[in-house]
C-alpha cells in the first residue's frame, strides 16, 4: 500500500524517499502506518514475558500531505482519526510503516532532526479547556515556546508575544490571563498561537472547533483560512463533522475502523462517495433545508454496534451492498481516478 | 478586533499583576482557613517569642517548687522537677512544630518527584516503585519507624531519618494517581509535541498541577506526624529528656495523674490546639484548592 | 403502550386537549420564565422572560448556543433545578393546566417520568453503572405503576425491542458498560417512554453520538412520537438536527427566545439577525463556501444583562435604538415572531 494513486507526486510514497536529504520539500508521508495500543503489563506478565493484550487502532494507512495542502481526516468515534494525528506528532509510535516528513523518517532518533521536527510540525488540540496549562498566563504559555526554540533573541520574545496574539486576533490586553479567564473560543486561539510560535510548515489540527459553539467555530474557521494563504501552512484536518472538513479542505480520507476507506479530492469525495459507508455518512448529515419528506436513514432498527469481523471488510456488517466475498477478503484501495479512490470490492470507476 | 501588529506594545511583566493575584488569593480564603491559618501563626510566633512570653527557663529545676498547681506564677504548674510547664510548652513549640514540617514536608518533596516521575514515564520504574510502595504501605506506619529506631537508636536526627524513609511513600502514590489522570490532558501533550524536555515537562507544566492533593494531604499528616514524635517521646524512643516535647511532657505527668493532672493535661491540650489549626487549614485548602474546576467552568 | 391509555387521571380530557391543543389549551404553557443564579459572583439571570406553549403531539426545536439558555428551560419545566444557587419565577409555568410552581414535591415526582420525561446529553453518564440496563429502564414501571419485577421484565424487553435494541431479552441483564452510546441512548429513550409520558424533554440528545447513530436516534425518536402521540422538546444546538426533526423552532440567544415560528418559516426567511447569523456561519456539506459569514464577538455575560437587544453589540444592521431599548416578540408572520426592533432590516 506504499503507493496508493493518491499520491500527486510519485517521488514521496516510494520507498528510496525514505533516504532522501531531511531538505527535500514540505511534504508528509504517512506509509502503511499501524498503530497498536497495548494494554499496561503488569510485572507478572513481565516475568513471564507474556505480551499484553493489543488494540489496533490504525491499521495500514497511507496518506500524504503536499506543501500548503489541507487534507481533511474524517471519521466516526474508534475510526483511529486522532491516533493517527497523534502518530505524526510523535505522541503515539507506529508499530509499523513509516511516516515521513521532507523524505525522513520522523521517528529517526538524532536529536537536530527532532528538534527541527519540533518546530516545522505542529499540534492544535480539541478541547480549549484542557489544552493550556491552568497555571500559566497566556504570555507565559507562548514566551517559553519562543524561549525553548530561541525562536527569537531574548528581547524581542514580549514582542513576539503580542505578534502572536495579534496574529490569531487576540488583543494583547489579554496576555496576563489565565485560561480560566479566558473563553473557548479565545483559548483555542491562544492553542494557535502556541503552535505557531514555531513557525511550522504543517499543522495537524485535532477536532479543533468540535468544543465550540457555531458562530464561535466559524470565527476560528476563517481565521484557519487565513493562516493558510498567509503562511502557505499545510494542514492535517482532523474532525468528526463533515460539513467542517469539507469546508476546510483540499482533500479528505474517511476513515473506519482504523482503515482508510476512501480518500481524494473534496469534491470528489463530496459529490460523488464511491464507498457505501462515505455515503451513509453524508446521508446521515442533518440538513437545515426546510426538510420535505422525512428521509429515514437505513438501519434505524438494525445494524447497531456490530463487532467488528475478524476477516473482510469492517464495515460488511452494516453494508448493504455486502455479499459473501466481503466478508472474505479485505479490500485494498481502488484508484477511481489519479486523485480518488476506494476500499472497497463493490466500487469500480464506473460508479461515480 | 482591530489590532495593528506592526506597533508591538511591550509586555510589562508579571510583576504588575502580582499584588492584584494576592490580593484575589486571599479574598478566595475561606473563615475556616483564616482562623486555622491565624492559630497556626499564633503557636509560631509564640515559639519564637517564648523567652519574652515566660520568665522561666524551661530547663531550670527547682526541687522545693514541685508539683505546683497553675497559678498566676506558674499558669500550667510545674513538674516533678520543678519546671514550669508553661514554658517547656512555649519551647516545645519550636521543636513540635519544626519535627511536624520537616517530617512532612521532605518526605512530600521527594514523594511527590518520584511519584509523579513514575506516572509520567510509566513503564518498568513505575511497575517496580508501585511494588516498593505497596510493601511499605502494607506495614503499619508506627512499627516501621519503631523497628528503624530501634536498629538506629533514639534521638530527634534519627526519627527524621525513619520518618523520611518511610513517609515519602504516600506521597509518592498520590502524586502518581494525579499524574496518570494529568498526564492524558492536552496540555502536557502539547508540551510535549512542542519538543519540552522532560524535566521541563515534570516540574513546570506537570507538577504545580498535581500539588494541590498533596497539600491538602498534608496539613493532616503535619499532625499526625507531631502526634506519632509525641507517641514516640512517650515510648521513650523519641526526643531524649530534658529537652521539652509534647510528648515526652505528657509521658512524664502520666505518673502523676492523680495529684498532678496539670503535667499532663495542659500540654496535651496544646497538642489539640495545633491538631485544630491545622485540621481548620486542611478544611480551607480543600475548599480552596478543590474550587479550580469550578473557577475554570 | 399508547399515551392515551397510559395518560393519568389528571388529564381525563387529553384527547379533546390533542385536537385543538396550540390553540386553545397548550399542553405545555410557559409564560414570562426567569431563571436566576445567586452565585458568589454575582447573579446569573439564565433565563429573562421566556414564553412559550407546546401542543400534544407537537415537536419544538430549541436552538442556540451554550448558555442560551435551552437546557436550564427544559430542567426549569420538571423542576429539576437546584434551589439554591437557582431562582425560578414564571407568570405561568404549566403542564396540561396545572401550574407546576406551586405543584408539591411528592406530585411532581408523580409527574415526572409519568407525564413527562427527559433524556440527557450523555447516555454513558445517565444509567447506572452498577445495575442492569434492563432493570434501570423498568425501575419507573416499577416505581410508578406497581408492576412486579417479573411484569416489568416482560415489558421492559419489548420497550428495548421497540427503541431498536437487538435480542432484547438477550440482553436485558447486561451492565450499561456493556453496550455502546448508540445503544445506551436507546436505553434511556426507553426508560424516558416506559410510562407513557405525554411530553419528551430531549437534552441535546445526539450531541454526544456519532453522526450514524445521530440519524438513528433521531429518527427513533420521531417514530415513537408517531405511535404515542406525545410532544416533543428537542434541544440543540445543531440546527440541522432540529431542522429535520422538529414542526416548531424556537431559537435562544442570551437566555431569551428571540425568535420562533414553523421550522421553513425559521429557517427559509429568518427574521432575526441572530438566526441569520446562525445558518450563515454554519459550514454545508453539501456546497463549497468561500468565507463563512462568523458572528463577531461572543454572547453577552449574564451576569451582566445588556440593557438593550442582548445581540445588538454583535449585530450588523443594529443601531442606537437597539442598544437602548429590549425587544419583545412581535408577530412577523402567521405564527412566525421575532425579538428584532428592525426586522425588515434583514436581507
Amino acid at each position: 500500500m506504499t503507493s496508493t494513486a493518491i499520491a500527486p507526486d510519485a517521488t514521496a510514497g516510494t520507498p528510496d524517499a525514505t533516504a532522501g536529504t531531511p531538505d527535500g520539500a514540505a511534504r508528509l508521508a504517512v506509509l502503511d502506518v499501524e498503530v497498536t495500543f497495548t494494554a499496561a503489563r503488569s510485572l507478572a506478565d513481565r516475568i513471564a514475558r507474556r505480551a499484553p493484550a493489543a488494540v489496533r487502532a490504525v491499521r495500514g494507512v497511507s496518506l500524504d500531505i503536499g506543501p500548503g495542502e489541507t487534507v481533511g481526516l474524517v471519521g466516526e468515534s474508534g475510526s483511529g482519526k486522532t491516533t493517527l494525528g497523534r502518530a505524526i506528532v510523535q505522541l503515539a509510535t507506529p508499530a509499523q510503516g513509516r511516516i515521513l516528513w521532507r523524505g525522513r523518517d520522523v521517528t529517526a532518533p538524532d536529536p537536530d532532526w527532532q528538534r527541527r521536527l519540533r518546530r516545522e510540525v505542529q499540534m492544535v488540540f480539541q478541547d480549549p479547556y484542557s489544552s493550556l496549562n491552568p497555571r500559566m498566563t497566556v504570555a507565559q504559555t507562548l514566551a517559553e515556546v519562543l524561549r525553548v526554540h530561541a525562536v527569537v533573541p531574548g528581547p524581542e520574545v514580549d514582542a513576539e508575544v503580542v505578534r502572536l496574539l495579534a496574529r490569531v486576533g487576540l488583543h494583547p490586553s489579554l496576555a496576563h490571563r489565565h485560561p480560566r479567564a479566558l473563553s473557548g473560543g479565545q483559548r483555542q486561539r491562544v492553542g494557535l498561537a502556541r503552535a505557531l510560535a514555531v513557525r511550522p510548515a504543517l499543522l495537524v489540527l485535532d477536532e479543533p472547533v468540535a468544543a465550540l459553539d457555531v458562530s464561535i467555530q466559524a470565527q476560528i474557521l476563517n481565521l484557519l483560512a487565513d493562516l493558510r494563504a498567509s503562511l502557505g501552512l499545510a494542514m492535517l484536518f482532523v474532525a468528526h463533522d463533515l460539513s467542517v472538513v469539507r469546508h476546510v479542505s483540499d482533500r479528505i480520507a474517511v476513515m473506519y475502523r482504523g482503515r482508510v476507506v476512501e480518500q481524494g479530492r473534496a469534491d470528489e469525495v463530496f459529490e460523488h462517495p464511491a464507498h457505501p459507508y462515505t455515503r451513509q455518512l453524508l446521508a446521515s448529515v442533518p440538513r437545515v433545508e426546510p426538510r420535505g419528506a422525512r428521509v429515514a436513514p437505513a438501519g434505524v432498527r438494525t445494524g447497531l454496534d456490530v463487532a467488528p469481523p475478524d476477516s473482510g471488510c469492517a464495515y460488511a456488517p452494516r453494508c448493504p451492498l455486502a455479499d459473501t466475498a466481503c466478508g472474505a477478503r479485505t479490500p485494498r484501495p481502488v484508484a477511481l481516478s489519479p486523485t480518488h479512490s476506494a476500499a472497497c470490492l463493490r466500487a469500480s470507476p464506473a460508479d461515480s | 478586533m482591530s489590532l495593528s501588529p506592526d506597533a508591538p506594545t511591550p509586555l510589562d511583566g508579571v510583576a504588575a499583576a502580582a499584588p492584584a493575584a494576592w490580593r484575589a488569593e486571599v479574598a478566595r480564603w475561606t473563615p475556616s482557613l483564616w482562623v486555622g491559618a491565624a492559630l497556626l501563626l499564633g503557636l509560631v510566633l509564640a515559639g519564637i517569642g517564648a523567652p519574652w512570653l515566660t520568665p522561666w527557663d524551661p530547663l531550670r529545676q527547682d526541687y522545693g517548687a514541685a508539683l505546683q498547681a497553675p497559678s498566676a506564677a506558674h499558669w500550667f504548674g510545674t513538674d516533678s522537677l520543678g519546671r514550669d510547664v508553661f514554658a517547656r510548652a512555649l519551647y516545645a513549640i519550636r521543636i513540635d512544630l519544626a519535627i511536624g514540617f520537616w517530617t512532612t514536608y521532605v518526605p512530600m518533596a521527594i514523594g511527590v518527584l518520584i511519584g509523579a516521575y513514575a506516572g509520567l514515564v510509566g513503564g518498568l520504574f513505575d511497575t517496580v516503585l508501585m511494588r516498593v510502595i505497596d510493601v511499605a504501605l502494607a506495614l503499619p506506619f508506627l512499627v516501621l519507624i519503631i523497628v528503624i529506631l530501634a536498629i538506629l537508636g533514639p534521638g530527634t536526627r534519627n526519627i527524621y531519618i525513619a520518618v523520611f524513609l518511610v513517609g515519602w511513600t504516600m506521597y509518592a502514590r498520590l502524586a502518581r494517581a494525579e499524574m496518570l489522570v494529568e498526564r492524558e490532558k492536552d496540555y502536557l501533550l502539547a508540551a510535549r509535541t512542542l519538543g519540552y524536555s522532560r524535566t521541563r515537562v515534570l516540574l513546570r507544566h506537570a507538577l504545580p498541577n498535581i500539588l494541590n492533593a498533596s497539600i491538602v494531604f498534608s496539613v493532616s499528616d503535619f499532625i499526625l506526624n507531631i502526634l506519632l514524635v509525641s507517641g514516640l517521646s512517650f515510648l521513650g524512643l523519641g526526643v531524649p529528656p530534658p529537652t521539652p516535647e509534647w510528648g515526652a511532657m505528657v509521658a512524664d505527668g502520666k505518673a502523676f495523674m492523680q495529684q498532678a493532672w496539670w503535667i499532663a493535661t495542659l500540654p496535651g491540650l496544646v497538642i489539640v490546639l495545633t491538631g485544630v489549626a491545622l485540621s481548620l487549614i486542611g478544611d480551607g485548602l480543600t475548599h480552596r484548592l478543590g474550587d479550580r474546576h469550578v473557577t475554570g467552568h | 403502550m399508547r399515551a392515551a391509555a397510559v395518560a393519568d387521571a389528571a388529564a381525563p380530557n387529553a384527547a379533546v386537549a390533542a385536537q385543538n391543543a396550540a390553540v386553545a389549551a397548550p399542553l405545555l404553557d410557559v409564560q414570562g420564565l426567569d431563571v436566576v443564579f445567586r452565585t458568589a459572583r454575582g447573579t446569573v439571570a439564565a433565563s429573562r422572560g421566556v414564553s412559550l406553549a407546546l401542543g400534544a403531539g407537537e415537536t419544538l426545536g430549541l436552538v442556540g448556543e451554550s448558555g442560551s439558555g435551552k437546557s436550564v428551560l427544559c430542567r426549569a419545566v420538571l423542576r429539576l433545578l437546584p434551589s439554591p444557587p437557582a431562582q425560578v419565577n414564571a407568570t405561568r409555568l404549566a403542564f396540561d393546566g396545572i401550574d407546576l410552581l406551586a405543584l408539591p414535591e411528592a406530585r411532581m415526582r408523580a409527574l415526572r417520568g409519568t407525564s413527562i420525561a427527559m433524556v440527557f446529553q450523555n447516555p454513558m453518564t445517565a444509567l447506572s453503572p452498577l445495575w442492569p440496563v434492563g432493570d434501570q429502564v423498568t425501575e419507573g414501571l416499577r416505581v410508578h405503576r406497581g408492576l412486579g419485577r417479573a411484569q416489568a421484565r416482560e415489558v421492559g424487553i419489548e420497550l428495548l425491542r421497540r427503541t431498536g435494541i437487538p435480542d432484547p431479552a438477550k440482553r436485558y441483564a447486561d451492565l450499561p458498560w456493556q453496550w455502546s452510546g448508540g445503544m445506551l441512548q436507546r436505553a434511556v429513550i426507553a426508560m424516558a417512554t416506559a410510562c407513557g409520558p405525554r411530553l419528551l424533554l430531549a437534552d441535546e440528545p445526539t450531541t454526544a453520538l456519532d453522526v450514524t447513530i445521530q440519524a438513528q436516534i433521531l429518527a427513533l425518536l420521531a417514530e415513537l412520537q408517531h405511535e404515542t402521540g406525545m410532544a416533543l422538546v428537542l434541544v440543540s444546538h445543531d440546527i440541522g438536527v432540529v431542522a429535520q426533526t422538529c414542526d416548531r423552532i424556537a431559537v435562544m440567544y442570551a437566555g431569551q427566545v428571540v425568535e420562533t415560528g414553523p421550522t421553513a418559516a425559521v429557517f427559509g426567511a429568518p427574521r432575526h439577525p441572530y438566526t441569520q447569523g446562525l445558518m450563515r456561519s454554519t459550514p454545508r456539506v453539501d456546497r463549497v463556501e468561500g468565507r463563512l459569514a462568523a458572528i463577531p464577538g461572543q454572547p453577552p455575560d449574564l451576569a451582566q444583562p445588556p440593557a438593550g437587544c442582548a445581540f445588538a453589540p454583535r449585530c450588523a444592521v443594529a443601531s442606537d435604538a437597539c442598544r437602548a431599548t429590549a425587544p419583545v416578540l412581535r408577530p412577523v408572520a402567521a405564527g412566525h415572531a421575532s425579538a428584532c426592533l428592525f426586522p425588515e432590516r434583514l436581507g
